[in-house]
């Protein structure tokens, strides 16, 4: 890059150091909190930059951006409440091992995972944006619903105990995520008459009603035993420079998974976790201790959820296309300051995608400051007494259901899969298949519905065009490798 | 005892914060428009083209100080912009409520999307006009309207067009086919994209041949590799390298304006007082530049030439027939079936299980902790339905939900009295602060 010094003497003005240390600490307060996420933050951050130059406005932006999907481990870890939907892998182990007595190391393991996915996916986002980006447009329609499909068939090694009721979980989820418009044509379907009903469930309400009331509703039931909370104060941090060569190829493969995964367009962190989660248990050699607090699982998810920024960032700037919603907000604010992302934005404006990965840098190692700090203090969140704590929570909880699309029937909806959650707690079906499902539904039935529209109805291109026929092997390789391992257990059984 | 009295302190903290919240509504009927603050419904997200237009009036009315209240944008996204605009068609018609939506209420309405269009609402203003571009990638063989158009009359059916079905793109490619029926059948084959990154990542990466834009996306993009065919304009557009679509033989105008409606039933006073200060913040110098770079002419249409205006672009928009799509498979139907088979497969394991090893599961819960689970969902039942009832103040109900679910869980109420005051008020201003302020969302 032509002006280094210049850059870098930008990065290091009061303006962008303090722009980093608001938006960064800001994104870690609202992912931590359930019901606040990264995207609602930054959307609302968005008119007030618009007084800045584009360069310090993305300078916040990114910011927010970096410590939101960072700020979700703490409740994951500390209330089994992911914070943001991205840490959701992140409770499965992270609450096991903080129970178990080492929260220091749960948070630990998470923070330093966290800072090792930002700097791999900042180092692919620098060599690789340019080439990568034009090759994920190549996918068409039916590449992408192949993708798809093989994501949905992870849902079920990551289910748990049982596969049937893991795949059962995710297909309510895809089942859930039916009724409102059409994502293909447009055309409403399933409201039963209810026109607020147009636009379907949306995914907040639902997993905050899925994920924090169920389990509000569970510590009401338990009120009279031992909290379940984790208080984190007595234990300090616990990450060693040892971790870094002990868990080096979880790290890479989790953080290069992240990165990859993010670059694709409409698969966001959520599902960077859950590939790179789902991986690590399969190559682990104690995959039982997954779900059960395995200092790996913490490590895969948080490291894959971080990467995934850097890899949606890549077809951002170079080429215009979001991969993600905070991706299309960031796109909103580069068109508001006069900027044209593209491929020409190397060219026109190198300065402004110097900034772009300067900040990235910055923000994950400020982050990373930041956790180290005040992660306990955060999570004194979590030793707050429960007459306090629950109420609270409550109260974000339906503020921010509110506060996604300015009217109360998210709230509904938002109490309605509270109670959706306690059922599924009692029948013993897992809730992460079920989001995963809910997500990646209407995203399969976007593509196909566009893959037909392009071939006139033929299904053919499933199987003739490379990309998709590898996706789609790759799935029933998946498939019939989980069936294996689920079968192969019950042969040892008497 | 321990459970009278706290049912008791209760009850009396419900009683006091109902008075104040009923002293807070209170508010004298009388006097000029507007009292309180206008909300402008965008429907659609934060940071798109609708959203960012309406917030650059925003800033210039507010700079002005052209109104006493601060004007509040509320987005409302969802379903092609119909969740927002039913809003304000049902809406009390006090001028409190507007609605910010371009030509896709006209086009939503002919395609089947919404059941109602511009005559639901009271039409205030059209601001900011700007046409749409046909374009095709940088690559692409075609080099004028009449190349493509050729293919179009000579294989129908071929040509890819990415569209946003039932939005104004999807009309602009309807209204090419009509205008080109003159020289025989000319049929695209519709592809749904979605929004424009979309259509023009399809266009770069092969998947779709030709789409249409708005300029500001056009100019976005075409560095990068897009070139226009046509302007769909009355005049050729300084920005777009392309003569009209007129000039090159193919009547066909499609563009967007951002109009401004309010629910059916608005004094005209009302409309008339939104219409002067609309007009004063587009002549404010910061506004005319911004839209300049946004390549938007500053138009603003009102009264009678509105009228005729919104019946022009209708006309077009209802002279093309959509066709259906070709048949997509039910997946809702197919998702539900696989649920039932799953669940049948589930349910079979369980009461295998069960049979064998028989239910020890249900654990003795002392019976207040059942009591205040119950109250507390009820608390919670009962908050959300009277936020909804907009009677009281946000402030007021989440003050006493918080004192009261803080109460129903501590086993100690009279203890924590303090603490828990101390919370409740701090949650209820606190958050107020922060989303009003902060975030200038529009609390209930």
């Amino acid at each position: 890059m032509s002006g280094l010094p210049e850059l870098i003497s930008f990065m290091l003005t009061p303006t962008a150091l303090v722009l980093m240390a608001v938006g960064t600490s800001l994104g870690i307060l609202v992912g931590a909190i359930p019901g606040l996420t990264g995207a609602m933050l930054i959307a609302l951050s968005l008119p007030l930059t618009f007084a800045m130059g584009g360069d310090p406005a993305l300078v916040l932006l990114i910011s927010m951006y970096v410590g939101s999907v960072s700020g979700g481990l703490i409740t994951a870890t500390l209330l089994r409440m992911p914070g943001t939907p991205a840490s959701m892998m992140t409770t499965l182990d992270g609450y096991p091992l903080a129970k178990g007595g080492q929260p220091g190391r749960a948070l630990g393991l998470g923070i330093g995972a966290s800072l090792c996915g930002g700097l791999v996916s900042w180092v692919i986002l620098v060599l690789l944006s340019q080439p990568m980006a034009v090759w994920s447009t190549k996918l068409g329609a039916f590449d992408f619903f192949s993708l798809v499909m093989m994501a949905l068939v992870l849902i079920a090694s990551v289910g748990g105990t049982s596969l049937s009721r893991g795949l059962l979980s995710g297909m309510l989820g895809i089942l859930v995520a039916m009724p409102g418009a059409s994502p293909a044509t447009g055309e409403i379907r399933w409201t039963l008459g209810f026109h607020t009903l147009d636009d379907g469930f949306k995914l907040l309400p639902v997993l905050i009603g899925l994920f924090a009331v169920s389990q509000i509703v569970h510590e009401l039931l338990t009120l009279h035993q031992p909290a379940t909370r984790v208080d984190a104060a007595q234990s300090s941090l616990d990450w060693r420079w040892s971790d870094w060569t002990r868990y080096k190829i979880n790290l890479l493969r989790s953080s290069l998974l992240g990165t990859f995964i993010g670059i694709l367009p409409g698969i966001g962190a959520n599902i960077g976790s859950v590939v790179a989660y789902s991986a690590a248990k399969n190559s682990s050699k104690t995959p039982e201790q997954f779900g059960k607090g395995s200092e790996e699982g913490i490590i895969a998810s948080e490291a894959a959820n971080n990467a995934t920024v850097g890899g949606a960032l890549i077809p951002l700037i170079a080429l215009g296309i979001p991969g993600s919603v905070i991706d299309a907000i960031l796109l909103g604010a580069l068109v508001i300051h006069g900027l044209q992302p593209g491929p020409f934005l190397f060219e026109n404006n190198p300065q402004t995608v110097g900034v772009i990965m300067a900040t990235m840098l910055f923000a994950n190692l400020f982050m990373f400051g930041f956790l180290w700090l005040f992660a306990k203090r955060l999570a004194g969140l979590a030793s707050l007494p429960r007459y306090i704590l629950l109420p609270i929570i409550l109260t974000f909880c339906v503020v921010g259901s509110y506060a996604l699309a300015n009217r109360m029937f998210d709230v509904w909806v938002m109490l309605g899969f509270g109670l959706v959650g306690v059922l599924m707690d009692r029948w013993k079906i897992p809730a992460a298949p079920f989001v995963i499902g809910f997500v990646l539904g209407p995203i399969a039935e976007e593509h196909l519905s566009a893959g037909l529209m392009e071939s006139g109805g033929s299904y053919l291109p499933l199987i003739t065009r490379p990309f998709s026929l590898v996706f789609l092997l790759l799935a029933f390789c998946l498939l019939l490798w989980s069936l294996r391992s689920v079968l192969s257990p019950k042969e040892h059984q008497p | 005892m321990k459970a009278a009295r706290k049912v008791r302190l209760t009850t009396l903290c419900l009683f006091i914060g109902l008075l104040y919240g009923c002293a807070q509504t209170e508010d004298s009927m009388d006097a000029t428009y507007p009292q309180r603050s206008i909300k402008v419904i965008v429907p659609f997200s934060a940071g798109g083209g609708s959203d960012t237009f309406a917030r650059i009036i925003q800033r210039a009315i507010e700079d002005q100080e052209l109104l006493p209240e601060p004007l509040v944008i509320v987005n409302v996204p969802g379903a092609g912009g119909t969740i927002g605009s039913r809003r304000v068609k049902d809406a009390r018609p006090d001028g409190y409520t507007l609605l910010l939506l371009h030509d896709g209420i006209m086009t939503a309405q002919h395609s089947g999307q919404a059941a109602y269009g511009p005559e639901a609402f009271e039409p205030v203003a059209g601001t900011g006009d700007v046409g749409l571009v046909i374009a095709v990638a940088d690559d692409s063989p075609y080099l004028s309207l009449e190349d493509l158009m050729e293919v179009v009359i000579d294989e129908p059916d071929t040509i890819l067009f990415s569209a946003n079905l039932g939005a104004p793109v999807h009309f602009a490619g309807l209204m090419l086919e009509s205008a080109a029926t003159g020289q025989g059948e000319a049929r695209f084959r519709y592809v749904q994209h979605g929004g424009g990154a979309k259509r023009y990542g399809a266009l770069i990466g092969g998947h779709a041949e030709v789409s249409a834009f708005s300029v500001a996306e056009y100019q976005q993009f075409r560095e990068s590799g897009l070139r226009a065919l046509a302007y769909c304009g009355i005049e050729p557009h300084p920005a777009v390298d392309a003569a009209t679509a007129d000039s090159q033989g193919f009547d066909v105008v499609s563009r967007n304006m951002q109009f401004w409606w309010a629910p059916k039933g608005t004094s005209s006073s009302r409309i008339e007082f939104v219409v002067g200060v609309l007009n004063k913040a587009m002549e404010s110098e910061s506004v005319q530049k911004q839209l300049a770079e946004l390549q938007i002419d500053p138009e603003v249409l009102s009264g009678s030439e509105l009228q005729t205006e919104l019946a022009d672009r209708s006309a077009r928009i209802a002279a093309v027939s959509q066709r259906p799509t070709i048949p997509l498979p039910n997946l809702p139907m197919m998702t539900l079936a696989i649920v039932c088979l799953l669940g049948i497969v589930v349910a079979g394991q369980s009461w295998k299980k069960e049979a064998i090893q028989t239910v020890s599961e249900s654990i003795e819960r002392p019976p207040h902790v059942i009591r205040s689970t119950l109250l507390t969902i009820l608390a919670t039942t009962g908050y959300v339905l009277l936020l909804q009832s907009e009677w009281f103040d946000f402030r007021v109900l989440t003050f006493l939900f918080v004192l009261v679910t803080a109460l129903i869980i501590s086993e100690q109420p009279k203890r924590h009295l303090w603490s828990i005051l101390a919370t409740s008020l701090v949650m209820s201003v606190g958050l107020h602060a922060v989303f009003t302020k902060v975030f200038v969302i529009d609390l209930p």
